[in-house]
């Protein structure tokens, strides 16, 4: 299946969304979001393990504090890219009286971040063919 | 931390709608007790994250209210840039144009609110400050012990006679002290000898403090008696500042009051007793004194732990009344109470403190009319100058900006404006003022009181919380009104 991607720039760009099941998310991911979604792609997570994860995996570049971070969450679940799930078997007893939250990318997610990832590196080839960035050493 | 549900971070949450809290709280708060954790116990990164948590919450907060008034299906702003801190900048800087634009207005209000708010709250702070305990260890386990005159409503004298009755007649004391404080001439050879602030001790007053000296020994029992050597106990810094620092101190002779005293012992670094003294000699009064003679003194004690004081107060009530009975001439009128420590710096208060003072409350009232006043002022000013721009927010209206976009606009203006008159803001003589007012403050409380930090949290979070009740206040109703500009009738006009 292919499908048609239109960025808020106006250019049309065929995107290969022959793994995704759902309809792509509709414009491309701010830094804070790519993180997040990103941070969630391995295992399940809580709120404050995505926090540590967008800092490590940004090297510090992007930072998501408590509150913005919630309402991240908060908009990634109504676009149904992130949902909430039950913590892993393996997550330590919780001292706190109950269950502790963790989150998990859906298919819809995955399908945003390919098209986000594929966006960048369209975006780094373009770089490359003007030589704003080097090639890659190989 | 214990307690994951800390105070103020439950405040700070309240700024998010109620439904998102529901939703989400229980994963902020661990969030928030995780990220804690990790801060393991430094200081300075737990400053830092109760400082970015407080920002982040609060503009997310807003941020989140503003979105979920909105109708179903706006789209959430981009979370690009700041990413999701939601600070409109675009209202910070409008805001920060006007203050630069009417550094007038800037001026009044800052000097309003710079003083306003530190001088408003000064009885509060001075009546705090007056109630904390000795800066020593289970400091709060220490009393005055002091009579109470109820012919006149103040305070009466102690003497040596009293502490002698009292400690011999008390047991919900761990142990009594007494203190008479004076100035002496002291002469360390340097060629000087202006007066320094001491106070004559009873040797037991050591052990109801319970501090170890910095060197040598404290007094004892033994320096009380009649004819037993002269001896003193300095302070860390009359050590360094009159007699050089001198390693060797102990067992040097120096003369006070022109009488030569040996040093026994220095007293660590900070340490300043009763109030601000930092010489002690024995105080050796005669043990066949008579009640009401000889030079007051006061007398202070340590209870049996900090909950003993009703039962001290009962027992003292009853000695006392023994004591009234023997002498009834001297003792008729005189109420014997046990009060906190710090009243030796507010001798005439009753009881109940600073706070049942009559003058306290009329000096609240008077805080809280100039405070009005203020507020008013700057509301006028700030009102004034909104109606003035009636004009520039009909174009913005009219050029299609909502009325929340308005209001947004104008309020975070104002705000920005009060915040800034705390004293940290961009007018140099706003600092000068907030800083002056707010460092003759601390002078004042630090020449009362023994050690009390003049940094009140209470004050501070009493002041944070005025200033933006104040700030938001003066700032909402000229921007509620600024929205209603009728843009057709304002820009034909």
């Amino acid at each position: 299946m292919y499908g048609t991607y239109m960025y808020e720039t106006g250019n049309l760009a065929e995107i290969d969304l022959s793994t995704a099941t759902h309809k792509p998310h509709a414009s491309p991911l701010s830094a804070t979001d790519w993180h997040v979604l990103m941070a969630l792609v391995e295992e399940d997570l809580h709120g404050y393990a995505i926090m540590k994860a967008v800092e490590r995996d940004s090297r510090g570049a992007v930072s998501a504090e408590i509150g913005s971070l919630y309402r991240i969450l908060s908009r990634l679940m109504t676009d149904a890219l992130v949902d909430e799930v039950a913590p892993p078997a393996d997550a330590p007893t919780e001292t706190r009286g109950r269950p502790r939250r963790y989150y998990r990318v859906t298919e819809e997610g995955r399908a945003a971040l390919r098209q986000e990832a594929l966006r960048l590196g369209e975006a780094l080839e373009l770089a490359r063919d003007r030589r704003l960035v080097p090639e890659p050493s190989k | 931390m214990k307690d994951h549900h800390h105070p103020f971070f439950e405040f700070l949450l309240l700024a998010f709608p109620k439904a998102f809290r529901a939703a989400f709280g229980d994963g902020m708060r661990d969030a928030f007790v995780d990220a804690h954790t990790a801060c393991g116990g430094s200081r300075t990164r737990l400053l830092r994250l109760w400082a970015r948590t407080a920002v982040d919450l609060t503009w997310s907060g807003i941020k989140e209210r503003r979105y979920s008034t909105q109708p179903s299906g706006t789209a959430r702003e981009s979370t690009r840039g700041w990413s999701g801190t939601g600070f409109s900048l675009l209202d910070l800087k409008l805001g920060l144009r006007m203050l630069l634009k009417h550094p007038g207005l800037t001026i009044v209000t800052m000097f309003a609110l710079a003083i306003g708010i530190p001088v408003g709250l000064t009885p509060t702070h001075l009546a705090n400050a007056a109630e904390a305990p000795l800066p020593v260890p289970d400091g709060n386990e220490i009393r005055l012990l002091r009579y109470w005159n109820q012919a006149r409503g103040t305070s009466a004298a102690t003497t040596f006679y009293d502490f002698l009755q009292w400690r011999d007649g008390l047991t919900t004391f761990e142990s009594l002290g007494a203190v008479r404080t004076s100035a002496y001439n002291l002469d360390s050879n340097d060629g000087l000898a202006p007066p320094v602030q001491g106070a004559e001790v009873t040797g037991s007053t050591f052990d109801v403090l319970r501090v170890a000296p910095f060197l040598g020994r404290t007094l004892a029992a033994a320096d009380d008696v009649r004819g037993a050597p002269s001896v003193a106990i300095i302070g860390y810094d009359l050590w360094q500042s009159r007699l050089a620092g001198d390693p060797k101190i102990i067992g040097r002779d120096v003369r006070i009051g022109g009488v030569p005293h040996t040093i026994v012992g220095v007293m660590p670094k900070g340490f300043l007793f009763p109030v601000r003294h930092q010489l002690w000699l024995p105080l050796r009064d005669s043990p066949t004194v008579e009640p009401r003679e000889g030079a007051p003194l006061t007398v202070f004690g340590r209870l049996r732990g900090p909950d003993a004081e009703d039962a001290a107060q009962a027992e003292l009530t009853t000695v006392g009344s023994r004591m009234a009975l023997a002498f009834p001439q001297a003792q008729e009128w005189l109420q014997p109470e046990v009060v906190p420590f710090s009243y030796i710096a507010v001798g005439g208060a009753p009881k109940g403190g600073i706070k049942a003072l009559p003058e306290f409350y009329v000096s609240q009232i008077l805080t809280i009319f100039l405070l009005m006043v203020a507020c008013a002022n700057v509301g006028m000013l700030i009102f004034a100058r909104t109606a003035a721009r009636s004009g520039e927010l009909a174009v913005r209206t009219a050029l299609g900006a909502s009325r929340s976009r308005i209001i947004s606009q104008v309020f975070t203006e104002s705000l920005v404006k009060l915040i800034l008159g705390r004293g940290v803001g961009i007018t140099l003589i706003g600092i000068v003022v907030g800083v002056a007012v707010a460092t003759a403050l601390a002078r004042a409380l630090q020449g009362l009181l023994f050690q009390v930090s003049p940094a009140d949290p209470l004050v501070i979070r009493l002041s944070a919380s005025l200033l933006f009740t104040t700030a938001t206040l003066a700032a909402w109703l000229p921007a509620r009104r600024a929205s209603r500009v009728d843009a057709a009738i304002s820009l034909r006009y």
